[in-house]
């Protein structure tokens, strides 16, 4: 099982989706998650949160996950909020959906103004441990419910500049899933670069009496061409830097060493008989 | 955390313009299937405001569930480590001498309550009530003047939105993923816990008078639930011995607590000819059956 958990409905889209899919179709359950409501997003506060309720689900759908969900929390004022209960939450879903990898903004995305992405990756980053055995005793009344520990072993961080300022220990080829990528962000219509911008620069100029070949004939096209030309620069070139066609970057964190296996180890092969 | 002695403490007014109920024992079983959670801070909150309420509302048919707020580090006379756990154990020995099936602490910082986020205890009461479906909540009242505890308003104030909120899907929707439903809580006894505070209710607990002294001496490391003891072996000391105090140490602890630490209870009680009573400030949200609109479109609705 695996959650991706987003702070708005394009973080996940733009900077993981690729990895994310390719889980998916080696066999992963996958799960959105999202933490904000996007109100900042949006004609009117109402009509930004609405459009990207729909555009959570529907980039869920397409990268194949099984499920999205939404926590709602007020856009860019993530930080006001009490991350323990952030971490309540998770912790409930992640027992519940019995995740084992989270994809989260990395927490240590240094540069990143934008509290929201902090406050989720730290959030994420505290709830996965604190949801399994080793965590403790957190939150005992989840386990009366009927819930069971998980074991979350891996850890993706992605961040919002994949050439930029944060530690990256991870190339993933995605050049098989890119279109997944692709209709991942086309979905997003409320926010992000993607969206329906390709079917408005096709209706611009054909307003001028012209057209692209690239945006074909029809507004669905338009809008897949468009992001795959324009808004995948930054994965096309970190493919480039590893003979990949495209790539996403990450902090990735596995499964710490067994310690006790580790001793074991080390006992059958020094022990001597008394 | 009980104030023992505190001058006026009988003295507490009816809430308002509000009629005193007296509650007394209701015959059989009356309230089988029904749930109630005792949401305390302390140790000895409920054994001291509310533990006859308790055992009345279980031997009517009730399931009592206890939930404890804080951690009690405070208090023990030991090591904070060391109060930590011996109120734990108390708290345990206590919620079985009273018979709740289910014992909940959720370990805040004593006394620091009001600094802690709010909205995790919220969050976490929201999830018991629904899984528990509780539909009864005794607790602090959060509006009651006087509360110098912050741990005390804290809990009561976390208990009375997590009792609608509880009913709200869209509150901690992830519940119902889990096949936990919304569930509100519609009835809630407010302990009268300070000099002043509000009461509607008055209940009769004079038939469970042992079951409170029960919990009541199991609060050893606050509440003064093992003082008999303690007085008796101080006496011994001395070569002395109070004939009150009996012959073993439950028997020391038991006759203490009759004798010294029910006086609030034998006041309330003797305001209405009752041997032992509780007070409460009671509020009702449950819905009538029939609306008023349901009942005006069945009279006044005709035929097209």
């Amino acid at each position: 099982m695996l959650a991706a958990i987003q702070a708005h409905s394009d973080d996940v889209t733009l900077f993981c989706a690729g990895t994310v899919a390719k889980l998916i179709g080696e066999g992963y359950t996958g799960y959105l998650i999202r933490l904000s409501n996007d109100e900042k997003a949006g004609k009117t506060v109402g009509q930004g949160v609405v459009q990207n309720e729909i555009d959570n689900q529907e980039a869920a759908k397409a990268l194949g996950c099984k499920k999205a969900f939404s926590f709602y929390y007020r856009n860019h004022r993530m930080d006001d909020c009490a991350m323990i209960e952030i971490r309540q939450r998770l912790i409930f879903l992640f027992r519940l959906l019995q995740v084992n990898t989270v994809f989260a903004m990395d927490p240590y995305d240094h540069y990143d103004e934008n509290p929201d992405h902090i406050v989720a990756g730290k959030a994420v980053e505290s709830a996965s441990w604190m949801a399994s055995p080793g965590g403790g005793h957190e939150y005992p009344e989840q386990l009366k419910a009927g819930l069971k520990h998980c074991q979350i072993r891996e850890r993706y961080y992605y961040c919002r500049s994949p050439q930029g300022h944060n530690l990256v220990n991870r190339v993933v080829d995605i050049s098989s899933y890119i279109d997944h990528k692709v209709r991942a962000n086309v979905a997003n219509k409320g926010k992000g670069p993607a969206g329906d911008n390709g079917l408005r620069l096709r209706q611009e100029l054909a307003r001028q009496g012209k057209k692209l070949p690239l945006l074909g004939n029809d507004d669905a096209t338009a809008n897949f061409q468009y992001v795959k030309h324009f808004l995948m620069d930054d994965f096309r070139a970190l493919g480039k830097q590893f003979g990949l066609e495209y790539a996403e970057t990450f902090r990735y964190i596995g499964q710490e060493p067994d310690l006790r296996q580790a001793v074991r180890k080390y006992a059958d092969g020094h022990a001597v008989p008394l | 955390m009980y104030r023992h002695g505190i001058p006026g403490f009988a003295a507490a007014a009816p809430a308002g313009n509000a009629a005193v109920l007296v509650v007394k024992d209701e015959r059989g079983q009356p309230h089988r299937g029904k749930v109630f959670a005792a949401v305390h801070a302390h140790l000895d909150d409920v054994p001291y405001y509310a533990s006859g309420l308790c055992a009345k509302l279980m031997s009517e048919g009730y399931t009592g569930y206890i939930v404890r707020t804080s951690n009690d580090e405070k208090y023990g006379g030991r090591t904070t480590a060391q109060n930590i756990l011996s109120n734990e154990e108390d708290h345990f020995r206590m919620a079985a001498a009273l018979g709740f099936k289910d014992v909940f602490d959720f370990y805040y910082q004593n006394h620091d309550m009001n600094g802690i986020s709010y909205i995790d205890l919220r969050g976490r009461l929201i999830l018991i009530f629904r899984m528990l479906k509780v539909n009864t909540v005794l607790t602090f009242n959060p509006w009651g003047p006087g509360e110098d505890d912050p741990d005390h308003w804290v809990t009561g104030r976390a208990v009375e939105e997590a009792s609608w909120m509880a009913g709200m899907p869209n509150d901690f929707h992830e519940h119902l993923e889990a096949g936990i439903q919304p569930h509100t809580v519609t009835e809630r006894y407010y302990f009268c816990a300070q000099p002043g505070q509000p009461f509607n209710r008055v209940v009769d607990i004079g038939t469970h008078i042992e079951k409170k002294i029960d919990a009541i001496v199991e609060c050893k490391s606050q509440g003064n639930g093992n003082r008999g003891s303690i007085v008796r072996a101080q006496l011994a000391r001395q070569g002395k011995r109070l004939a009150m105090l009996g012959n073993d140490d439950r028997a020391a602890d038991r006759a203490y607590a009759r004798q010294f630490l029910l006086d609030n209870d034998r006041e309330y009680g003797k305001q209405h000819k009752l041997q032992y009573a509780e007070r409460f400030y009671y509020v009702d949200h449950r819905k009538p059956s029939k609306s008023k609109a349901d009942e005006y479109i069945e009279t006044n609705a005709v035929r097209i």
